[in-house]
C-alpha cells in the first residue's frame, strides 16, 4: 500500500526536499501539536500528553521529510502501527530482506537507532542516517525554540 | 589526462573477436575480464603504455585513450572520465553490481557525480591490490559509449579484477557518504578514523533522539496553558521570501491585539538562517499526513490523501501559529 501510494505522490524528483523548509516543518508541528491537545480529554497525566508530544514530532518529522526516505516510511509505519491494527495484511512488497554483515557492532548499533534500518545495505543506512540526522536535529532545534518561546510568554506574565 | 572522446557502442563488440566472444556474453565486467585475458595472451605485446592496446582491431587504437564522459553535474564539475565498456558486454549484472545506476540517460544523481569525481580524483599511485593474482599494470580498457552505467576506470598499479572494482567502487560510496555525515554531526572534524566516526554518530544520534523526549516532556508541562486555537486564524498565504510566491502577508482578525515584538523574535527564533527554502510541491499531502498523525482510527495513509484533498489551503506559516497562542497568553 505504501508503495502504491508512493507512485502516485506528486513529489519532486530532484534530491532535495521541497517540503524540508523550516517553516513548514514547525507549521506541521504546531498543528500536530494542537490535535494532540483536542483529541484527548482536557485532563491527561503529563507524561501521557508528553508521548502524545513524541509522537507528534516523529510523525511531523517523517512527514516533511517525504515518502522518498526510507527512515520516513518505516517511522511513519510504525508511528501508524500502534493503534490495534494487529492483522497484517500480505503486502505484496517484500519489505524484509536481512542484509550479511551483523558482525560489527557499530553497525548494528547504528542499524537499530535509525528507523527502517534492519533491511538496508550499509551504503543506503549511511545515507539514510545523514538524512535523519539533518531531520532530527532541526526537529530539536524547532522544539527548543518553541519550549523557549511558550516559557518566555509565560515569564513575561 | 584523458582524452574526452566518445566512441560508439560497436566498437567493443569487433573487439578481438576470437578471445573476446566468450567473454562477451560472460558474467561479469566483461571488458576486465576480456582485458585481463588479453594481458595474459599477448602481455609481450602490450607494453607499458597506460593504453591497452588490443592488437587485433585497429579500430580501437584511436579509442582507447579516450574515455567517455558522462555530463557534468549540476555543480559544475568539469568532467567526469570514465571508462566505457563494450556495449556487448554490459549485460545485467552489470547492472547488478553497480546498484545505483538506474539512469538511462546523462541526469545522473549527485550521489553518482560525487562517486565518480572521487573514483577521478584518485591518484594514480593508489595501491588497492586485492587478493588478485592477477598483477595488471595497465589498467586501461576499452571504450564504449552509452551512458547507462557508471564506468569505473581503474587506476595504474591497482587490481582490475571485476570484483576489486565493484568493492572499490562500493567502498568510494562508503567513505562518502561517511564525508556526508561527517559534515552533519559537529565536532567530527578531527576524528579520522572510521569506527570513531560512526561511534560519534551513534552518540549523536542518541543524544538528538534524547533531547526529543526531553523537550516533549517540557512541552507536556508547559502545553497546558496554552490555547491552540487554530480554528481562530483564518489561514492566509504569506508572503515568504524563500517561497517567492504571489501570497500575501495576512493576519486573522482575532490577531490584532497583538504584541509584535514577541512575535517578531518567535518568527526570527523559528526561521533562523540557514535553512533551506523551497516551495512546497506536495504541501497539501503532507498537511492531510499530519492530520492522520492523531486520529488514530484512519485508514487512509497518509501518503494516499493527496487524492482526498478537502481544499488546497494555502501556505501557512508558522509565525500565524506561533503569533495565535502567543497572543492567546495575552490577558
Amino acid at each position: 500500500m505504501y508503495r502504491r501510494s508512493f507512485k502516485d505522490t506528486k513529489s519532486s524528483l530532484g534530491s532535495p526536499n521541497p517540503n524540508f523548509s523550516k517553516p513548514m516543518v514547525a507549521l506541521r508541528f504546531l498543528r500536530a501539536l494542537s490535535l494532540v491537545r483536542c483529541s484527548g480529554p482536557g485532563a491527561r497525566s503529563p507524561s501521557y500528553r508528553a508521548r502524545g508530544i513524541r509522537r507528534a514530532a516523529y510523525a511531523c518529522m517523517a512527514a516533511s521529510a517525504g515518502p522518498r526516505r526510507a527512515w520516513s516510511r518505516a517511522l511513519l509505519r510504525k508511528i501508524r502501527r500502534r493503534p490495534g491494527r494487529g492483522l497484517r495484511r500480505p503486502r505484496a512488497v517484500i519489505r524484509r530482506r536481512r542484509p550479511v554483515g551483523g558482525g560489527d557492532p557499530l553497525e548494528v548499533a547504528l542499524r537499530r537507532l535509525v528507523p527502517g534500518g534492519g533491511c538496508m545495505e550499509y551504503c543506503r543506512l549511511l545515507e539514510e542516517a545523514a538524512d535523519y540526522v539533518k531531520c532530527l536535529a532541526m526537529q530539536v532545534r524547532l522544539m527548543q525554540t518553541i519550549v523557549d518561546s511558550a516559557s518566555h510568554v509565560n515569564s513575561i506574565d | 589526462m584523458y582524452s574526452t572522446q566518445q566512441s560508439e557502442g560497436g566498437v567493443g563488440t569487433s573487439a578481438s573477436a576470437g578471445i573476446v566472444s566468450d567473454e562477451c556474453l560472460g558474467n561479469t565486467w566483461d571488458s576486465l575480464s576480456v582485458v585481463q585475458s588479453m594481458n595474459f595472451t599477448e602481455a609481450n605485446r602490450i607494453t607499458s603504455h597506460r593504453d591497452i592496446r588490443l592488437p587485433l582491431d585497429h579500430q580501437l587504437s584511436g579509442l582507447v585513450a579516450g574515455t567517455a564522459t558522462l555530463s557534468p553535474s549540476d555543480k559544475g564539475r568539469s568532467h567526469e572520465d570514465m571508462d566505457s565498456f563494450p556495449s556487448s558486454q554490459r549485460h545485467r549484472h552489470n547492472k547488478r553490481k553497480i546498484d545505483s545506476v538506474q539512469n538511462q540517460n546523462v541526469k545522473v544523481e549527485e550521489q553518482h557525480d560525487v562517486l565518480l569525481e572521487s573514483v577521478k580524483d584518485q591518484s594514480g599511485k593508489d595501491e588497492k591490490k586485492q587478493n588478485n593474482e592477477i598483477s595488471n599494470k595497465n589498467s586501461k580498457g576499452p571504450d564504449a559509449s552509452k551512458d547507462d552505467y557508471i564506468h569505473v576506470r581503474a587506476k595504474r598499479g591497482q587490481a582490475t579484477n571485476s570484483h576489486s572494482l565493484a568493492e572499490r567502487v562500493r567502498r568510494e560510496k562508503i567513505s562518502e557518504r561517511m564525508r556526508l555525515l561527517q559534515d552533519l554531526v559537529p565536532g567530527c572534524n578531527k576524528i579520522n578514523g572510521k569506527a570513531m566516526m560512526l561511534d560519534e554518530i551513534i552518540n549523536y544520534v542518541q543524544s538528538l533522539q534524547c533531547q526529543v523526549e526531553f523537550l516533549s516532556m517540557k512541552l507536556a508541562a508547559v502545553h497546558p496553558e496554552m490555547t491552540f486555537d487554530l480554528e481562530r486564524i483564518v489561514p492566509k498565504d504569506v508572503l515568504q521570501p524563500c517561497y517567492g510566491g504571489s501570497a500575501v502577508l495576512g493576519f486573522s482578525p482575532g490577531m490584532s491585539s497583538f504584541p509584535p515584538h514577541l512575535y517578531a523574535s518567535a518568527f526570527q527564533r523559528i526561521t533562523q538562517p540557514g535553512t533551506p527554502c523551497v516551495a512546497p510541491t506536495s504541501r497539501d499531502l503532507q498537511q492531510d499526513s499530519l492530520l492522520q498523525v492523531s486520529h488514530l482510527d484512519q485508514h487512509l495513509s497518509p501518503w494516499q490523501n493527496e487524492l482526498h484533498i478537502m481544499n488546497p489551503a494555502p501556505c501557512e506559516v508558522a509565525t500565524d501559529h506561533i503569533g495565535s497562542f502567543l497572543m492567546a497568553q495575552t490577558p
